[in-house]
């Protein structure tokens, strides 16, 4: 099942409202309105044509702002994507989805109630790239330590000088023993 | 000051003890079953037959800190494992060693530039006795890091000393080019001071 006909069936099913499918040289993906988002990954679960019951990976990605180099209009808004492969054991196929969140507010829904694996998954995209996910039973960070200022894979993140009394810096001087 | 009042035969004396202490010392260094990273598993090979660190009697890997006497930090060290470090560290009894054994614990290693989350060196927060540099160091090089550790220990003043308990390290510096293992000048600066050129003699 390639990633136009899920497309087509999710149209089928009434849920094709500012559904988009992207289409790139090498794969495909379904570009999901953050909205809707939920009620999308469900239907890709339960419905019996598609039955995605596998999350194999959640990916966060900062998008940084694209400029024209002559004319200098924005071509990309500063974004984050939430890139979500999901597969399906009985159609034999993989459907990559999407979301693009907006820089101020990188929030969407948890599909942790959907799939399990669903709950680090999101815990390492909160830890780094700092996207919230609404509903999550339990967000909060789990590779850095509770007390962390930012999150690593920003793009714009400013790397720590001192963590708990301990130096950081790149060039730090040996201490005197 | 040291343990007596001192005459000439009395220093000579402890200082016969002195060496008899540090032989024991050096002669059993039991290291503590402790490994974050890759460098464990060639820590481990110096443990095993081929290698064999029991052979300078520094194979007795013991499972908790407060038996153990010397600290191979074999691993990445990161912001959230150094506390962990450090607590260890602090529960091993007196007198303690630390080596800082590959690349990632004597200067952060690969992780240098662009590792946010990992410490520099484990000389940020604990004192090191030895650095073994390597990614990761062969087991010879942390054999022979464990024989400079014994001659380092074998210098040590525990009966005659003033008041430095161990050498001091001020002012070291390192022969450029250097590869395997950096031996830093001893320098020892109490009253008692041995003879300058037997103090460097492995410098």
């Amino acid at each position: 099942m390639t990633t136009a006909e899920v497309f087509e069936a999710l149209k089928k099913d009434g849920l094709g409202e500012g559904l988009e499918l992207f289409a790139g040289p090498k794969d495909a993906a379904l570009v999901v309105p953050r909205e809707r988002f939920k009620a999308v990954m469900k239907q890709l679960r339960d419905a019996r044509a598609l039955a995605f019951d596998l999350l194999i990976l959640i990916t966060g990605t900062h998008m940084t702002e694209k400029k024209d180099a002559k004319t200098q209009a924005v071509l990309r808004e500063q974004h984050f994507e939430v890139i979500y492969h999901l597969r399906s054991v009985r159609q034999r196929s993989v459907v990559a989805v999407k979301v693009k969140l907006p820089y101020a507010d990188p929030t969407v829904d948890s599909v942790a109630d959907l799939w399990l694996a669903a709950d680090w998954h999101e815990r390492e995209t909160f830890d780094l790239v700092g996207i919230t996910f609404r509903g999550h039973p339990n967000l909060r960070r789990i590779l850095l330590p509770d007390d962390w200022i930012g999150h690593p894979l920003r793009k714009d993140y400013a790397y720590p000088t001192e963590y708990r009394g301990i130096n950081l810096e790149v060039d730090a001087p040996w201490p005197t023993p | 000051m040291g343990l007596f009042e001192r005459s000439l035969p009395d220093v000579f004396f402890l200082n016969l003890a002195d060496k008899a202490v540090n032989w024991g010392r050096a002669s059993s260094l039991w290291p503590m079953t402790f490994g974050i990273a890759c460098c464990a598993i060639e820590m481990m090979a110096v443990g095993a037959s081929k290698f064999d660190m029991d052979r300078f009697g520094a194979g007795a890997f013991r499972a908790t800190p407060r038996q153990a006497d010397l600290m191979i930090v074999a691993g990445t060290v990161n912001a959230k494992m150094a506390l962990v470090v450090k607590r260890l560290y602090d529960q091993m009894p007196e007198p303690k060693y630390v080596m800082a054994m590959g690349a990632c614990t004597v200067g952060g290693g690969p992780y240098w530039k662009h590792g946010y989350n990992v410490v520099k060196g484990i000389d940020k927060f604990v004192p090191v006795d030895v650095h073994v540099p390597g990614c990761p160091p062969r087991p010879e090089a942390i054999l022979e890091g464990i024989r400079f550790l014994q001659r380092k220990i074998m210098a040590m003043r525990v009966l005659t000393r003033g008041e430095h308990h161990k050498p001091d390290f001020t002012g070291v510096s390192v022969a450029p080019g250097t590869v395997g293992i950096l031996e830093p000048t001893v320098r020892v600066t109490t009253p008692l001071a041995r003879p300058a050129a037997r103090a460097g003699a492995h410098a």
